[in-house]
């Protein structure tokens, strides 16, 4: 037996995304991409995943991790984007929503180490509901072109069980904050999990463009009574206060915050946590908007989306939390959320 | 007192320790190497239970850069360790008992090299069924782990007969019977079990590696060696955490066994993921309680049950299962007591000695069933522990003689009196909710002790603020539900009645004109050094350079005992006294021959001797120079104090605490938050105001865990939580406000001086988390830790209607 076995893998550190992508060819998509390696780590640690013997170390491809506002108003955030990168960056300020799950997640070592790409293609990081309730969206390169698709169509593979991802992440982008594109709407129009560019229709949601400062949220709320005012809510429930993969989290956005019941309301809303990929409860969002507008109580809607809720979050169980607790935790935050949001009163709360 | 840094003035010293700590600088003993050490690897069992039917080691013994292969053929001696009773073998010859259980150990050139030989070293096992459920374990059909059975210990202490006992049972206006359940806890320190091992040229061997008692390690390696105990010299200092974890061998046998047969230094560090595999853990305990009231409330008849998960191996768990016994009666008065324990052997790991000591699921279930009984009968539950408190003469929990303080009725009244458990009426009466429980206990307190508490320290006042601050805070959302609990402890100190617990230290002036202060305890995070230098500059008057301490190393120490059981902080001022009238005696006189002024008008100080005009007479180096031919050694051995009841592990002296949480349960999820704790602790004087400090929020933080979050889950004989990512300790977010009052007064006779801490910050939290869990959403928690899905509620309209954060 000889002792090269037991050194560590290859290390390939291609200079561009194509580079990349033939490196990965050349060794059979046995080259596994790495950026922070911080989940990857834990992985190895327990012998989830065996440690590969190449690995793709993307962090130095030119671009990958730059964070920056586009004409249209969106955000397009590189994957090599660390998540501190991400949580510093003033272009960031717009979308408080994913400062606020970014900064619940793992500890500052982690934060500086793991980037978003890596949070996104795990399939189960906390960064997730945030980003489905944002209405994101992916941008792939498959080694001939960078392809864009809504994380939540991606996220429903995964779901479904689909073969490991081949692609490499280049970016993810956010539609410009506020919009209700992509989102359950009182008119009914609910955007179905294959509805794709988010980018295009981001323009057209009705909030304000991006920019602002960090404090622009509470903005938000404080101005929430004004029609077109939107909100959003975050919670994250672990085993511990910080420091700790969620059991369960739940993302929203919606609008506006009042009066309730005005024409116009939208809706997102999304779970995860555990080891099943994070879900669009797409039947919570229309049965609170339905609700809604049936009722023009924000209550009324919250109890709609709690019995929706439970009906459609489909979690996975662990040592630690069963199915049926993440399922009855997640549809009670959702409810949460939404009789803060459409009462105008928070959401900030973590 | 509530000690704060501000309110210590300059008792609150730096620890001399601890800026090497914080910065990384400090070398721990597993950061120690020397030039050719090799690297030691363990190969543990694949199996919970399995018989060994061969082990063969060529393969691995073939590969290159591995210098030696170890088993069971490789022990001269008694191959079994053990505190108190020597059974757990080094390494296995025919048989596995739980997944931590050694086989083999490997020297190598390097880590890599040695994990490979793991690999290489076939070992053929017979599956064997393990047995999980330590309720099994003394049915006849339960497969028997050691050649006696599975019975590891039994307890047994009544007062009555049991028809007496069930008569009264019979008379009793209320009767609680209920199961509790506590975790498998592990100690969780930063540093993992590992060290150097080192032959030395002289034929001796030093280990360097970490231990509450190197002299008791010194001995177990002997006897495993089968060599002379003065040939092995056990450096044992500085230590990255032990908590009761690192007190039994771990790794030493492996690196004795490696560096003798390889004749080079061997090195060796547990990776996280084989400290939890191997390591101690805290005894689960499934505790029955039957307890009994008369009709205006006094505690009548009390039968306990206690089923103790001891693990594969004894290690202390017949001790531990003592302290439980004499624990779960608590300081109270009763009728009638029935208790009884046992401790079972199981395949589930190795559960060992915790800070705590047993003393934690004991007062968890024992502070559970009174504050049921105070709610059946209405009365508040801290005037119904009052009722039935035990008075200072009053003799121990097992009916023996102990050194009589008021500690439960001192920290009693401090806890009633804090802003924290008094703000628990204004919390109820402005949510509008169980007002008429509230004015009862008002009126239950006296008006002297309202001005008292009026009348607290400012400094007190301004940090409960915060704490009351129900009205001073931002309203919680709807669904936030707000509880108060408390809970009262005695903690015994000391190994107790019938074990060998013997205490001693040193003093000398050494040649280069310091004064050494020799003790054979350990520092492992407690702050040791740090009380002991503030003995030495307060009882002696030196100043910081004067003195050096040396401590952890057997070659030097006289034998101190174990810095365990709540006991050195005590030991060291016991003998410093003894030693003080010697010490200042030989150096006044070694100065009053250099001066030619009387001895006795010179005072032992800083820097040296002084005479009574303030001028210096000697410095110390030169009493140094001057008494070489004949040095001041002052010397002192003793044993800690016991009780004269010759029941093995009574104690003599206790500690008292009393503990209130605030906590707020999100019915959404079921998650408790404790925002707030108060821990009102009588244990003597404040021997050193940060360290007392540090240990009552170490130990409630670990209590916390033990309550909210702890669990080293084993799923048939396996541990599920295999590294810390899963084994969820505590964050700084989780752990809330805390103060702590000390109470110092004790009786004017008393001569046992500062009693430790080091535990009982650790024992009665759990209990008042649990009450408060029930005074926010009505809902008994008797199983450790929590399970938010008992605690989660269905979404409810009714929840906004009621607005937010009060109760019901």
């Amino acid at each position: 037996m000889s002792l090269k076995e037991t050194a560590g893998p290859l290390l390939l550190q291609p200079a561009t995304l194509e580079e990349a992508w033939r490196l990965r060819w050349r060794h059979g998509f046995a080259a596994l991409p790495v950026a922070g390696g911080t989940l990857l780590r834990t992985q190895w640690e327990n012998g989830v995943l065996a440690p590969p013997s190449v690995l793709l170390d993307l962090r130095r491809i030119g671009g990958l991790a730059d964070i920056g506002p586009q004409p249209d108003g969106s955000l397009r955030i590189g994957s090599q984007a660390t998540l501190s990168a991400v949580l510093k960056a003033p272009a960031s300020a717009g979308w408080p929503l994913l400062r606020e799950a970014l900064r619940m997640i793992a500890a500052p070592g982690v934060r500086n180490l793991g980037t978003l790409g890596g949070n996104i293609a795990s399939a189960v990081g906390d960064s997730l509901p945030a980003l489905l309730a944002l209405d994101a969206e992916l941008e792939w390169y498959d080694g001939a072109s960078l392809a864009g698709q809504s994380l939540e169509a991606w996220l429903e593979e995964r779901r479904a069980g689909a073969a490991p991802e081949r692609r490499l992440l280049a970016a993810v982008t956010l539609p410009a904050p506020g919009g209700a594109a992509g989102a359950a709407g009182a008119a009914g129009e609910a955007g179905g999990a294959s509805e794709g560019s988010g980018r295009a229709r981001a323009a057209s949601g009705n909030g304000a463009g991006a920019g602002g400062a960090e404090g622009a949220c509470a903005a938000d709320f404080s101005g929430g009574h004004a029609s077109g005012g939107r909100w959003h809510a975050w919670r994250k429930i672990g085993r511990r206060e910080s420091f700790t993969p969620a059991l369960v989290c739940v993302a929203a956005a919606g609008g506006p915050a009042a009066p309730v019941g005005a024409p116009g309301a939208w809706l997102r809303l999304a779970a995860g946590g555990g080891s099943a990929p994070p879900q669009r409860l797409r039947l919570a969002e229309r049965a609170a908007l339905a609700a809604l507008a049936a009722s023009g109580d924000a209550a009324r809607a919250a109890a709609a989306a709690f019995e929706a809720a439970l009906t459609e979050y489909a979690p996975a169980g662990d040592a630690f939390a069963d199915a049926d607790y993440r399922r009855r935790c997640a549809a009670n935050l959702a409810a949460a959320a939404v009789w803060e949001g459409w009462t105008a009163r928070g959401g900030e709360r973590r | 007192m509530i000690l704060t840094r501000e309110g210590s003035g300059e008792r609150w010293r730096i620890r001399p320790d601890g800026a090497a700590k914080v910065d990384g600088s400090l070398a721990y003993l597993t950061d120690m190497s020397r030039p050719g050490t090799l690297w030691a690897r363990v190969l543990r069992s694949e199996h919970a239970h399995a018989l060994i039917r061969s082990i063969r080691t060529e393969r691995a013994e073939a590969l290159a850069g591995v210098h030696a292969v170890i088993t069971h053929r490789d022990v001269p001696g008694l191959n079994r360790f053990g505190i108190a009773f020597p059974h757990q073998p080094a390494l296995c010859s025919d048989r596995v008992r739980y997944v931590g259980d050694a086989v083999a150990a490997v020297a190598a050139d390097t880590p890599e090299i040695a994990a490979l030989a793991l690999e290489l070293i076939e070992v053929e096992y017979e599956p064997l069924p393990p047995l999980t459920d330590p309720r099994l374990a003394l049915l006849p059909d339960a497969p028997q782990l050691h050649e006696d059975g599975n019975l590891l210990h039994r307890t047994e202490y009544r007062t009555g007969e049991p028809e007496e006992l069930e008569a009264l049972f019979a008379e009793c206006a209320f009767v609680v019977e209920r199961e509790y359940a506590t975790p498998r806890q592990m100690h969780a320190y930063m540093e993992t079990e590992g060290g150097l091992f080192i032959p030395e040229a002289d034929g001796r061997l030093t280990v360097y590696s970490a231990t509450q008692h190197g002299l008791m390690d010194r001995m177990q390696l002997a006897r495993m060696l089968d060599w002379e105990e003065e040939r092995i010299r056990v450096v044992s200092s500085p230590i990255g955490g032990s908590f009761g974890g690192k007190d039994e061998l771990n790794v030493q046998p492996y690196g004795s066994l490696l560096a003798l047969k390889t004749g080079r230094p061997v090195r060796l560090h547990n990776s996280r993921m084989e400290s939890v595999r191997a390591g101690l853990k805290r005894h689960p305990m499934l505790i029955t309680m039957r307890t009994g009231t008369d009709r205006s409330g006094r505690l009548l008849a009390h039968r306990a049950r206690i089923l103790s998960d001891t693990g594969a191996y004894a290690t202390l768990g017949a001790e531990v299962l003592n302290f439980s016994t004499e624990h779960v009666i608590g300081p109270y008065r009763w009728g009638m007591l029935d208790v009884e324990g046992h401790a079972v052997y199981t395949n589930n790991g190795v559960s060992g000695e915790f800070r705590g000591f047993g003393g934690n699921q004991a007062i968890f279930a024992l502070e559970s069933q009174l504050d049921e009984l105070a709610e059946l009968h209405g009365i508040d539950p801290w005037e119904f522990r009052r009722m039935n408190m035990r008075e200072p003469s009053d003799p121990g929990p097992l009916g023996q003689p102990i050194a009589p303080t008021d500690g439960a009725r001192q920290v009693w009244e401090a806890l009633e009196r804090s802003p924290l458990w008094r703000s628990r009426h204004g919390a109820k009466a402005g949510a509008g909710g169980q007002a008429a429980r509230s004015g009862e206990a008002e009126a239950a307190l006296p008006a002297d002790k309202r001005a008292a508490a009026a009348s607290n320290a400012a400094r007190a006042a301004a940090q409960a603020e915060s704490a009351a601050g129900a009205e001073a805070a931002p309203a919680p959302p709807p669904w936030v539900r707000v509880g108060y609990g408390a809970a009262l402890t005695m903690h015994g100190a000391g190994l107790g009645f019938g074990i060998p617990d013997p205490a001693g230290g040193i003093l000398r002036l050494a040649a280069d004109g310091v004064i050494e202060a020799v003790f054979g305890y350990e520092e492992f995070g407690q702050g040791l050094i740090a009380t002991l230098s503030g003995m030495l500059i307060e009882q002696f008057g030196f100043a910081p350079d004067d003195f050096r301490i040396l401590i952890g190393d057997t070659d030097i120490v006289p034998n101190s005992g174990s810095s365990t059981a709540s006991r050195a902080t005590s030991m060291m001022w016991m003998a410093l006294r003894r030693l003080r009238p010697e010490l200042t005696r030989r150096l006044t006189e070694a100065a009053a021959e250099a001066s030619g002024i009387p001895a006795d008008r010179l005072r032992v100080g800083a820097g040296g001797v002084w005479d009574a005009g303030g001028g210096l007479v000697a410095a110390y180096a030169e009493l140094a120079r001057r008494t070489a031919a004949d040095p001041i050694v002052c010397e002192t051995t003793f044993h800690y104090p016991t009780t004269s009841k010759p029941h093995v592990g009574a104690h003599f002296l206790y500690t008292y605490a009393a503990v209130a949480a605030r906590v707020e349960v999100d019915l959404l999820s079921g998650r408790v938050k404790v925002t707030d704790q108060h821990h009102a602790v009588a244990a003597g004087p404040v021997a050193n105001p940060q360290g007392y400090l540090g240990q009552i929020e170490g130990g409630a933080s670990m209590a916390l865990g033990f309550t909210l979050s702890e669990d080293a889950v084993m799923e048939a004989g396996r541990y599920a939580t295999r590294n810390l990512d899963t084994y969820l300790v505590p964050s700084a977010a989780d752990v809330g406000r805390l103060t702590v009052e000390a109470i110092e007064e004790l009786p004017e006779d008393d001569t046992y001086g500062p009693r430790g801490v080091g535990e009982i910050g650790s024992v009665a939290l759990a209990p008042a988390i649990t009450a408060a869990i029930r005074d926010a959403v009505g809902v008994r928690v008797r199983k450790l830790p929590l399970e938010p899905g008992v605690l989660l509620q269905p979404w409810s309209d009714e929840w906004q209607a009621k607005g937010g954060g009060c109760d019901e």
